[in-house]
């Protein structure tokens, strides 16, 4: 994520806020779609300004605030539910595509909706995930890969 | 339709375009702190201590088992980093004092007392305070003669160092000591006397005698409320005062202010076996007024019970769990707290958005949606002691330190405790099941334990081995059964003898060895500090079932 030790003084907390949230976000709609997504990534901001000493001392702070948020996510036991695909708006758009996202693995699901969905960068998405790049490749391989299963897409080249 | 990268595109630029931004505010909201504030502004230099006073009890709970927790469980939140300022009582929800380090659990310097038992621990919004105490030789395994203390130290989280406090004006006798932190000083009473320590000028006062021995007390911002005879002692005025007659008579009981009322449980007089349901009661001192509650729904069996901010949580020996929400005047069930069952006292501590539960050295986290979480138990102080009165809980959320007698060094033992950051440094992985094969003639059943027969009908030391399967492949269990206290096969291992259980993963990967103190229920078998698994004995000659595999801790 590369949001990096906010700086020491002033109004620190709110620059690291404003720096992660987009990104974070993005990723925990990914985890878990746009609903729990941003519930769970508003109890890990909130965790973190609560813990703002321990947490600005870390080497990744947003990556561990992603770790936070992925731990509220899953106490929810719940599937993550993507909107489904309003055909007006999006007639380029598979209606199982949504389905088949919230089928995925975890990992695969998040890797592909950030690189394929949000233009994140390999090691963008590794760094998040504190895994290595080829992980990510794996992830992404096997994600489209099952993806188009799912969906019974037709790859058209 | 477009490639399928086009799609995922397209889709995610609708899906975020519909995601509405996080705002400071929303944040701000659920903290009820404006965070764009410095925290710094908020603390102000006074003479005297002004944080909000720590919810704090005192629960004299008695008796029954054969061997009790006796770490202090103290849980903090709030104060200032530096030890010259003080917070305002807002400032109480901001960042903890203290940095825990590792995954959520730091051994710290345990100070300059002497080795004890039930110290009265106490936080006062700056510095954890240890006073009293005494030594039960026999009990503890220590030569010489039982002792009694009182003298004191206090920890301040933000130096991480101890000072000796003043000599106190109670005696050391045998009474164990309860403490209060009561608005700037820390109020102890030790079976009739009374005392208040001022942790700003270092200094004694005496305070008015209570009619009866005091075995624990509550502060609700103006007085404070003892137990077990519920009077009320305002220390401004010195004046002790009765409280209304209770509805119920009520032992082992434990009390938890909860923010405009004082909450008590405990098991209803005269005592009986089976204990019964755990009846509760509550006082309102604006009105001075007692109130009974509706039947809790769980046997009053060595309860304990903390406030979290909306319910009393109540756990007892039983592992069997409940919560009282007073604004609908109902108790609702929770799921059965996923510890092992043993002759032991649990110990429910809520800490800011989590409610732990301690036990035999099991560490059990409940979060919002009801779910109970085991968690490694680390280096959290413990001890094995007689039958004896348990000990307080202090509780204001946020960082929990523990502070005990360690018998298996004689030495005292003290820990920060970081539910959050504990909870976020394991991932949980399902994991399926495994066989174990019983030694024939075993018994392995609940009455047999429950009833302590150690030996009866236990066969002679027989190895017992197992395939075990991990998410890192298939490894071998083999366990050394030798009857005694407690069980068979794996617990045999653990829990009555003292024996490990090895597992030899089949990857070369090093051997875990089982945590020592298990029971036949609930066997937890500790790879290293990071790792755990949970294995529930269901019959002999069954399966074991591998509840959770906890991986190892996330670098930072």
């Amino acid at each position: 994520m590369g949001a990096g030790v906010p700086p020491v003084d002033g109004d620190e907390f709110t620059e690291f806020f404003r720096d992660v949230e987009p990104r974070l976000r993005r990723a925990l709609v990914a985890l878990c779609g746009p609903e729990d997504g941003r519930d769970a990534l508003a109890e890990a901001l909130t965790y973190a300004w609560q813990n703002w000493r321990r947490i600005r001392e870390m080497t990744n702070p947003a990556g561990y605030v992603y770790r936070v948020a992925r731990s509220r996510a899953r106490r929810r036991r719940r599937a993550p539910v993507f909107p489904v695909v309003e055909v007006e708006r999006m007639p380029e758009v598979e209606p199982g595509l949504p389905g088949a996202l919230a089928a995925l693995p975890e990992r695969q699901r998040v890797a592909v909706f950030l690189v394929y969905g949000c233009e994140w960068s390999h090691p963008e998405v590794a760094d998040l995930m504190g895994v290595s790049v080829s992980t990510v490749r794996n992830h992404l391989a096997r994600g489209l890969d099952r993806l188009r299963a799912l969906m019974e897409v037709r790859v058209d080249g | 339709m477009a490639d399928l990268d086009a799609q995922l595109r397209r889709y995610s630029e609708g899906v975020m375009a519909d995601t509405e931004p996080l705002t400071l505010e929303d944040i701000e909201g659920r903290t009820g702190h404006p965070f764009r504030e410095p925290v710094v502004s908020r603390l102000v230099p006074t003479r005297r201590h002004r944080f909000r006073v720590p919810r704090l009890v005192l629960v004299g709970v008695a008796t029954a088992g054969l061997v009790a927790l006796v770490a202090t469980v103290l849980v903090v939140r709030g104060g200032g980093e530096d030890p010259r300022v003080v917070a305002t009582p807002e400032a109480t929800e901001a960042p903890s004092p203290g940095v825990v380090s590792g995954n959520g659990i730091e051994t710290l310097d345990s100070g300059p007392l002497s080795p004890r038992g039930d110290a009265a621990v106490v936080w006062t919004g700056r510095e954890v305070v240890v006073w009293g105490g005494d030594l039960e030789a026999s009990n503890m395994g220590v030569p010489g003669p039982d002792q009694a203390f009182a003298d004191g130290a206090a920890y301040d989280p933000a130096t991480r160092r101890w000072r000796t406090i003043a000599p106190s004006l109670l005696p050391a006798t045998s009474d164990p000591p309860a403490g209060v932190w009561a608005d700037g000083e820390v109020v102890f009473f030790r079976g009739r006397e009374a005392a208040a320590w001022d942790p700003e000028r270092d200094q004694w006062r005496s305070l008015p005698a209570p009619e009866r021995p005091v075995t624990g007390a509550v502060w609700t911002g103006r007085e404070l409320i003892t137990l077990p005879d519920f009077a009320a002692l305002d220390p401004s005025t010195r004046e002790w005062r009765s409280l209304p007659v209770p509805p119920v008579q009520l032992s082992s009981e434990v009390a938890r202010w909860a923010g405009q009322e004082l909450l008590v449980v405990g098991q209803s007089e005269p005592a009986a076996v089976p204990a019964g349901d755990a009846r509760g009661m509550s006082y309102d001192p604006a009105a001075d007024r007692w109130r009974e509650l509706p039947p809790s729904g769980v046997d009053a069996q060595a309860i304990d019970a903390d406030w979290n901010g909306r319910e009393l949580v109540v756990v007892n020996y039983d592992m069997t769990a409940a919560a009282y929400d007073p604004a609908a005047n109902r108790w609702r069930s929770l799921p059965a707290v996923p510890a092992r069952f043993y002759e032991w006292y649990p110990r429910v501590v809520s800490a800011g958005a989590q409610t732990a539960v301690l036990m035999a050295q099991s560490l059990v986290v409940l979060d919002d949606n009801d779910h109970w979480t085991p968690l490694p138990y680390g280096e959290l102080p413990v001890a094995f002691q007689p039958v004896r009165p348990q000990r307080p809980i202090h509780a204001d959320g946020g960082l929990v330190y523990l502070f005990g007698y360690a018998p298996q060094t004689q030495q005292n033992r003290f820990a920060a405790l970081d539910l959050q950051a504990r909870l976020d440094s394991f991932d949980t992985i399902q994991v399926g099941t495994v066989s174990l094969t019983v030694p024939p003639g075993a018994r392995l059943t609940d009455a047999v334990f429950r009833r302590g027969d150690p030996t009866g009908a236990l066969p002679p030391p027989e190895t017992v081995t197992a395939e075990l399967a991990t998410p890192s492949g298939t490894c071998s269990v083999s366990s050394t059964y030798v009857g005694g206290f407690g069980g068979l096969a794996l617990d045999a291992a653990t829990g009555g003898t003292d024996r490990p259980v090895t597992i030899t993963p089949a990857d070369g990967s090093p051997s875990w060895e089982a945590l020592a103190g298990s029971d036949p229920d609930h066997t937890i078998v500790r790879l290293d500090e990071s790792d755990l698994i949970e294995v529930t004995c269901t019959e002999p000659g069954q399966a074991l079932e591998l509840a959770r595999y906890l991986t190892p801790p996330r670098s930072q």
